[in-house]
């Protein structure tokens, strides 16, 4: 968002001193061996529960840094077998796990949100990538998430307990939505940028996170999805929308002059604005911070917060509106 | 049982907490035991630089062939020596300077002013000599190193620029704090913790350029002195050490001009005495003027014309003033100010992109020296300093502000009275007002606009202290010393507390408002046992309080870091220090030597915590952890202070850790400012009087970084896990550097004014490539199949030669 731009500017800033100070002192890079113990196979929880839609949990395990993991080497990377238990209090419901096999079976809003997760789109082939997934079962398609309700999740897996708790906060969304062409005129003609006027209640403590999708494509996210009310507490103001990334975005073949902009091709362009509670914004924040000091030398590392108690990951409530601008060609 | 005893002694202290201490610390500095002596007279008076009228600081009177019976001149020159009525031999003596010694008869008090003359002009030989003889053996003094400007113009430098600071790193004890830093690190402590002063005016940042470069142009400085074992009470504030930083007072003979043109930087000083009455040589003042700048983006400013950058620029620049004028033998009055700044400007056409950021120092002093009697001198002070970094950048109708700082308004009284020849008192008090600004933000987007309503936060830091230095006899010497100081947050300050579970509200304190107070009972003990002909042994302990931190998140220091007080959060950082010494010269004081080992204990320290992600708008103070640590270790010095071949070799093994409740899952971690072994090595050999060569080999433990271990997805994007803190080093750190200086002497007229000297040096020489950080490459990605980390070491400077014409006039 456009307030958050003044990030990118310290970030300019120091790149000019870090590129000033190799370009003076002509710095020297080469690989090293660093000798580092690690413990992976912690468990790696990422579970939400949205307004209109069943809660659903990816379990995975952490390796080891230098391993090399990706879309077509997963199948040992999921954490199966895990006994998990979605409260609300009233209701529960045991959630049952899913390969991509039987995943096309569900129902669609499921499987988009599924797919969402992986930030993928499931065509009519419903090809599914070798992943696992944890979902209420058929016999408790009822089981969805309403505004204003706290979940509790209880997991089993690997003879370890892990809880946590998490609540789905009143949605809010954009007033309008309208589109600018690109500042620079020289991309002008193939981006433009999105806005949106918001209107944050009066209350402090509104925590957001925004997705955003092109045309049938997949719900994605930019680098920074999460935003507070701290600096613009009950105001009404504009906001510069990014659009999302695909997922697995290097951060080093972000494009600066064109990241964050829409493509000219994009018609129909989709927000979807959640509300989030306190610890569920924590862990994206702390996560974001995580994986922009990877290679920072000036920032010091961040540990990702989890809202996990025996794990690390995340358990988090969507209070979510979704809207779309249309652009006529 | 250590433990047992200093809780028991700081409980004591802390219990003691009222008007009764102060009162019992009075009679301690003025009743202790005092030895009638028959008819006692005074000799007193300042000692001079020759050629220019400076006040030699630090310098030694004693009558010769009785060392004991001896005084040191203070800050502004004054020296005063009581002795029982007779005659004597008293010799005047100061670093780099020829000895005078004069016969005097003491039958009545005497005002004596002296003038000293560099040894360089007085001798045909170049000859370094450094303080008095046995100075190191002598003095109650432990961890006290001082370096004269001339010894730390013949170190090597980056890029030619003579740095102070960095020629403090090549003492034992103390560590730069990362590769071309000027940040340094003292016996296991932050960067934060050293009191780093200007003509008594606090330098919030001391560093140029991300620390690359200090800001002390040492062309205005006259002095250095570092303190960093039990430190004297006259100083407080902060925990690991103190580095007192004189600047000139101007030439009051002749007008005197000095300068250098270097690689990146040029320098230009200006000293010349105020009007002078005709029957006399020397003015009542005078003045210096200097300034540094820094040119290298303006040389490529047409080169950016063209581009989209156009106008985009870093440089950096300091100014120092500073004026003197003696109202009569009593009265002097000095006038000083530093100001500089570090600017850098982004502009982008292409992205309609406009960003200025300048951040720096400014401070002014004031002080006004007066001599009651010929044993009770004044000096009363008043300084304003001030730290500012801004930032505001615009694209098209978007803009943003940031700004933080810290401003102090300080005013003291030090009194130095010379009771007798056994007894020398100081005492006094300095209050400080200080503002806080922490990062405030502003934005406006279109027609909005934003605030961030951050406090500025203000204070009131007081401290009162008194010392005795105590001279039982020839063998024993003691130092008392006791400060208390007291701090206190005040308003206006508002404060939101509560959550968004149980809702906000705000509290808010009226201006000049007590919010929290802290008091400080600082005691400090030195002493001096000599034996045999060049031996002492020497021990100190020292409790300091610290009430202004800063709390860094990276390795180095930057212009943003913000300095932030106690509070109700922050709780005044404390440290507690003993140390011990045995000192020995030999050759008749051709070599100095020196091992002492230090145990520091450290409180209330503090970090961010694990998680901290800085945000606009809330408090830092909230994101902070709190923990304890220990320092020790072990100091060796050999240092050869005269002849053609000079110089020292310094080697410390030390430890430093930290535990925190909330760090590393509480465990014991090493600070970042752990350095196993720390070696230094400097010489030079002056080949003739035209000639000289300097080399310095530094060797130290690599920093103790927290590496990445782990890797897992969230939504198919990285997430890191961290192995425990500080728990891997990076390779060793080593170099070396040479220079060579030629001052040639011009033939014809080998006493004409203008001098010029080449300076040559090579930064680096064999081009080791020192790790400056170490960084996870990562290519590839999840989708494609092909993520791949790889981690890469970087390294900063390589073999870098420079050259410096400097010249004299």
């Amino acid at each position: 968002m456009q307030l958050y731009r003044h990030k990118i500017w310290t970030s300019i800033f120091c790149l000019f001193l870090v590129s000033l100070s190799l370009f003076l002192f002509t710095a020297c890079e080469k690989e090293i061996d660093l000798n580092i113990k690690s413990n992976p196979n912690e468990i790696i929880v990422e579970g939400h529960i949205e307004n209109g839609l069943p809660p659903y949990v990816i379990l995975t395990k952490s390796i080891s840094l230098y391993d090399n993991i990706n879309i077509n080497n997963l199948e040992n990377y999921f954490v199966h077998g895990a006994n998990i238990i979605v409260s609300n209090g009233i209701d529960s419901v045991q959630l049952v796990e899913y390969n991509s096999s039987i995943l096309q079976t569900l129902p669609d809003s499921v499987v988009d949100a599924v797919a969402a997760q992986f930030g993928i789109v499931v065509d009519s082939s419903g090809d599914f990538p070798d992943v696992s997934i944890y979902t209420v079962p058929f016999t408790a398609p009822d089981f969805i998430g309403e505004i204003g309700k706290t979940y509790q999740l209880r997991i089993e897996a690997n003879g370890q307990i892990l809880t946590s708790s998490t609540t789905i906060p009143a949605p809010v969304f954009f007033d309008s939505l309208w589109i600018l062409p690109h500042p620079n005129p020289a991309f002008a003609d193939s981006f433009f940028q999105v806005y949106g006027w918001l209107q944050d209640p009066p209350q402090l403590g509104n925590y957001y996170r925004y997705f955003t999708k092109v045309d049938n494509g997949p719900l994605l996210v930019s680098t920074q999805t999460v935003f507070d009310d701290n600096f613009f507490n009950g105001k009404k103001f504009e906001i510069f929308i990014p659009k999302g990334k695909p997922f697995g975005t290097n951060s080093s073949d972000i494009n600066f002059d064109t990241d964050g902009y829409w493509d000219i091709a994009d018609s129909v362009c989709t927000i979807k604005l959640c509300q989030i509670d306190k610890a569920h914004y924590d862990f994206w924040r702390t996560l974001e911070a995580n994986r922009a000091n990877i290679g920072n030398p000036f920032g010091s590392f961040v540990l990702v917060k989890s809202n996990i108690i025996g794990g690390k990951g995340v358990w988090g409530g969507y209070g979510s509106i979704t809207g779309s601008y249309v652009r006529v060609p | 049982m250590k433990t047992a005893v200093y809780l028991v002694f700081l409980d004591t202290f802390t219990s003691f907490m009222s008007r009764r201490l102060l009162l019992l610390i009075a009679c301690l500095c003025l009743f202790l035991p005092i030895h009638a002596q028959n008819e006692t007279f005074t000799l007193s008076g300042f000692l001079k630089d020759a050629q220019n009228g400076e006040a030699l600081i630090g310098a030694n009177v004693y009558v010769q062939g009785n060392t004991a019976l001896g005084a040191t001149t203070n800050l502004y020159g004054f020296y005063s020596l009581s002795l029982p009525k007779g005659d004597y031999q008293i010799a005047f003596s100061y670093i780099g300077y020829a000895t005078q010694v004069q016969t005097i008869s003491l039958n009545k008090d005497i005002r004596q002013n002296i003038e000293l003359s560099d040894n360089t002009k007085a001798l045909d030989e170049v000859v370094i000599t450094d303080e008095r003889k046995d100075e190191n053996v002598k003095s109650t003094t432990m961890g006290k190193e001082e370096l004269s400007i001339d010894r730390i113009k013949s170190i090597p430098a980056l890029m030619g620029e003579v740095d102070i600071i960095k020629a403090l790193q090549l003492m034992p004890g103390v560590q730069a704090a990362g590769e071309g830093n000027s940040g340094i690190y003292v016996r296991g402590g932050g960067p934060d913790q050293n009191l780093v002063l200007l003509d008594d005016a606090i330098v919030y940042n001391t560093g140029h350029l991300f620390g690359f470069f200090s800001v002390f142009n040492a062309d205005a400085v006259k002095n250095t002195t570092l303190y960093k074992g039990a430190m004297p009470a006259n100083y407080g504030g902060r925990l690991s050490s103190v580095i007192d930083i004189q600047m000139k007072e101007g030439n009051n003979k002749r007008f005197e001009m000095e300068g250098g043109i270097g690689i990146i930087s040029s320098r230009l000083t200006i000293m010349a005495p105020f009007k002078k009455s005709k029957s006399k040589k020397t003015a009542k003042g005078s003045f210096l003027f200097s300034g540094r700048r820094t040119y290298l983006f303006d040389i490529i400013q047409p080169l950016l014309k063209k581009t989209d950058f156009a106008g985009t620029n870093y440089f950096f620049y300091d100014i120092n003033l500073k004026a003197n004028y003696q109202f009569s033998d009593k009265d002097r009055l000095y006038v000083s100010g530093y100001f500089g700044r570090d600017v850098f400007v982004y502009n982008s056409t292409k992205n309609q992109t406009n960003v200025k950021i300048p951040w720096g120092n400014a401070t002014a002093t004031v002080r006004y020296n007066h001599l009651f009697n010929d044993k009770l001198f004044m000096n009363a002070t008043f300084v304003f300093n001030d730290y500012n970094f801004s930032f505001s950048g615009k694209q098209l109708d978007f803009s943003f502000r940031a700004k933080s700082g810290v401003r102090d308004f300080n005013t003291k009284i030090d009194l130095d009275y010379y009771l007798n020849s056994k007894h020398n008192l100081k005492f006094g008090m300095v209050y400080t007002h200080h503002r806080m600004t922490p990062t405030q933000a502003s934005a406006t987007s279109g027609t909005t606009d934003f605030e961030s309503n951050i406090n500025r936060r203000y204070s009131h830091e007081l401290a009162w202290y008194a010392s005795d230095e105590f001279k039982v006899n020839e063998k024993l010497k003691l130092d008392f010393g006791f400060r208390l100081s007291m701090f206190q947050h005040i308003g206006p300050y508002g404060k939101i507390s509560g959550d968004n579970i149980a809702g906000f509200d705000t509290v808010f304190y009226k201006r000049g408002k007590p919010i929290k107070t802290y008091f400080g009972p600082e005691p400090r003990f030195a002493m001096r046992y000599a034996f045999g002909k060049n031996n002492s042994i020497k021990a100190g302990i020292a409790l300091n309080y610290q009430y202004i931190h800063l709390v860094s998140s990276s390795n180095s220091t930057l212009p943003t870091d913000v300095w932030v007080q106690s509070s109700a959060i922050v709780k005044p950082q404390m440290a507690l220090q003993y140390s011990v010494g045995y000192f020995r010269n030999f050759k008749e004081d051709m070599f100095e030597t020196s091992i002492e080992v230090y145990f520091k204990h450290l409180w209330n320290q503090i970090e961010y915590g694990e998680s901290y992600v800085g945000e606009l708008n809330i408090d830092p103070e909230l994101g902070y952890v709190f923990g304890k640590g220990k320092a020790y270790g072990a100091e060796f010095f050999i240092k050869k202070r005269t002849g053609k071949l000079n110089g020292w070799i310094g080697y410390t093994i030390s430890r430093s850790d930290r535990k925190f409740k909330d760090l590393n899952e509480g465990k014991v971690f090493v600070a970042k400012y752990d350095r196993t072994h720390d070696l230094s090595i400097n010489i030079a050999y002056n080949i003739n009087k035209e000639w000289s060569v300097g080399a310095t080999f530094v060797y130290a433990t690599g920093n103790a970084i927290t590496p990445a271990n782990t890797l897992s997805l969230i939504e198919f994007n990285p997430m890191i896990g961290y192995s425990e803190r500080n728990s891997y080093r990076v390779p060793a750190y080593h170099r070396m550097d040479l220079s060579l200086t030629y001052t040639p002497i011009p033939k014809r007229r080998p006493n004409r004014r203008w001098h010029s000297s080449y300076n040559f040096s090579i930064y680096n020489v064999y081009n080791r490539k020192n790790t400056y950080f170490i960084y996870n490459k990562i290519e590839g990605s999840t989708l494609t199949g092909d993520l791949k980390q790889t981690p890469i070491n970087v390294s900063l400077f390589p073999v870098i030669p420079s050259f410096t014409w400097n010249f004299k006039f």
